[in-house]
């Protein structure tokens, strides 16, 4: 057998024979192999032994806050971007996003739009009164002005 | 022909997450939070800041569901994401003070019991003067050398998907592999 370390594939096959995944064919070639050169023989004990430590480091565990942590984080994601809630696909849990929306429109409106007030007809009645009643007035005036100024002349045509 | 049906699960979970289907993300979630967590852990090294990014990890899965296409595996996706993250993190240098200590650790070590019996003094700094140097070993290796190791010794992956994640050849995932592992006989060897 040429010497794994040579190659490529070699030292692939040497790195799944030390941590046990070599097919049972493979590994049994490489470890006639390993009893008749020392080389590989090293190689192969010091990569058993580089795999035995990094067994001996395990995982931290996972907090139980994790969970609740990422979906806060989603959940803020989702109500910063306003315009993606309303337009955007649907959200982690439902949000009346669109009838919410629609309601602000609607009282944004009512308060931005002012209505134009309808004319006041009794108003304007009244004044179309009152200026016929001043005009009878002022004519009733004047007649009375024409017979003073007849009574103070003198005229005998004006009988009191 | 388990692993194609487990990929093809997790492709058909996403694409129910794209129409809508939050519990389908919940599925995910439950699947595959431990192994990035712990990928992610093993690259910086921090807690914290692990938990934080494996929450950023599926933060961007949970983001791009409207434009999701199972075009590759679920899990190289994934870990592409946890990758570039990590990798950032470690570029960026956050991970350095905040390397945490083995009295740090939430289980305070826990890792070290040894049969049914409360390990010794002796024991236990035995057990951490060989985690730091373990975790000194990995911590010395580049960015990329470290990702194919982790993925590589605790993920299980082949190089294929290494390759995937990584986004380069498989004679170069071999490649980064082949160097990782020399130095790290060169380091840890002794310990045999």
């Amino acid at each position: 057998m040429r010497c794994p370390m040579q190659t490529n594939e070699g030292a692939g096959a040497l790195l799944a024979y030390c941590s046990g995944k070599l097919d049972a064919d493979g590994s049994a070639l490489l470890k006639r192999h390993l009893e008749e050169c020392g080389e590989c023989r090293k190689v192969a004990d010091a990569q058993k032994a580089v795999w035995s430590a990094l067994d001996a480091w395990e995982a931290m565990p996972v907090s139980a806050d994790f969970d609740r942590n990422l979906y806060a984080r989603i959940e803020r994601e989702a109500s910063s971007a306003w315009w993606t809630r309303i337009f955007g696909p649907r959200r982690f849990a439902f949000r009346p996003a669109v009838p919410l929306a629609a309601a602000c429109a609607a009282v944004l409106a009512a308060i931005l739009i002012k209505p134009v007030p309808p004319p006041d007809i009794s108003s304007q009645a009244r004044v179309e009164s009152v200026e016929i009643e001043q005009v009878e007035q002022a004519l009733e005036d004047l007649e009375m002005l024409k017979q003073l100024s007849a009574v103070t002349r003198g005229d005998p045509a004006r009988n009191l | 022909m388990m692993a194609v049906a487990a990929l093809e699960r997790d492709a058909e979970l996403m694409l129910r997450v794209r129409e809508g289907d939050d519990s389908s993300f919940t599925l995910l979630l439950e699947s595959h939070r431990s192994s990035v967590i712990h990928f992610i852990y093993r690259m910086v090294q921090n807690a914290a800041v692990s938990e934080e990014l494996a929450q950023e990890v599926f933060l961007r899965v949970y983001r791009s569901r409207a434009t999701y296409e199972p075009t590759a595996k679920f899990t190289t996706w994934l870990f592409r994401i946890a990758t570039h993250l990590a990798l950032n993190s470690i570029r960026d240098g956050r991970n350095e003070k905040g390397q945490e200590r083995l009295d740090d650790r939430e289980d305070g070590g826990a890792a070290v019991q040894v049969a049914d019996r409360k390990p010794s003094v002796e024991q236990r700094l035995v057990y951490e003067t060989r985690l730091a140097e373990i975790r000194a070993a990995i911590q010395a290796l580049p960015g990329k050398q470290r990702a194919a190791v982790t993925m590589h010794k605790y993920q299980e992956m082949d190089y294929a998907q290494i390759a995937g994640i990584l986004g380069c050849s498989e004679s170069a995932v071999k490649s980064l592999l082949f160097r990782a592992y020399e130095t790290l006989r060169a380091r840890l060897a002794h310990m045999a």
